[in-house]
């Protein structure tokens, strides 16, 4: 399943970001680049197939990941939903 | 002596699994046995396979009253994902990488890395788990 949500915080700002909307946004940038990497994936002789596929399987293994950074006056948070 | 524990003494013996395997197995039913609701009724003990890879830092109290901490999970499947995409690198550029990771005193050869090879790799990774304690710092690496 590919990301979903991202939380991030930075000092006191909490922010909820709808990737959904991101991925519909870059949807058409995406299909418009399919011919592009094809074409990449064949210049440097790897498979265009396989490629595809681990970029998906590395998209869709982002949910859980979580980076929290905190010192004493500041804050970072990053949470993949 | 527990029956089952008999028959991981009697594989050792038998040559079909190595010390290392029945140290494993050993442990693995110790745990069972400590915890019976976690313990298989079909036999062999299931080892729990780690989802997330975290590193924890925390610096503690002192360093100019700050108290800088870090908490970073990373899910197992990112990590294979990772391994996939290393396997994806095109044999000029592996070899760049391989240098470059030598030269930083890493001796991996990055063409060794194959995706068949992953789950021994999330296995080994189970049972590790670093932990740096220093006065000033800790540092913990483990799975769960």
């Amino acid at each position: 399943m590919i990301p979903l949500f991202l939380t991030l915080r930075i000092q006191w700002v909490r922010l909820w970001v709808p990737l959904i909307l991101v991925w519909l946004l870059l949807l058409p940038l995406v299909l418009l680049l399919l011919p592009l990497v094809v074409l990449a994936c064949l210049i440097i002789r790897i498979s265009a197939w396989r490629a595809l596929i681990t970029f998906w399987q590395l998209l869709g293994a982002l949910p859980g990941t979580s980076i929290e950074l905190r010192d004493g006056k500041h804050a970072f948070a990053v949470k993949i939903i | 002596m527990n029956e089952r524990r008999k028959e991981v003494l009697e594989m050792l013996a038998a040559g079909k699994i190595t010390a290392d395997e029945a140290e494993r197995l050993i442990s693995a039913l110790e745990k069972g046995s400590s915890n019976p609701q976690t313990a298989e009724t079909s036999g062999a003990p299931l080892k729990a396979t780690p989802r997330y890879l975290r590193v924890l830092v925390d610096a503690g109290p002192g360093a100019g009253g700050k108290t800088p901490k870090v908490n970073v999970r990373v899910p197992m499947q990112l990590l294979r994902a990772g391994v996939k995409l290393a396997s994806l690198i095109p044999q000029q550029a592996q070899a760049h990488v391989n240098d470059a990771l030598r030269e930083k005193g890493f001796s991996v050869d990055l063409s060794q890395l194959k995706p068949e090879n992953l789950e021994e790799l999330i296995d080994g990774l189970s049972d590790m788990r670093i932990d740096v304690d220093d006065k000033d710092a800790k540092v913990a690496v483990f799975c769960e």
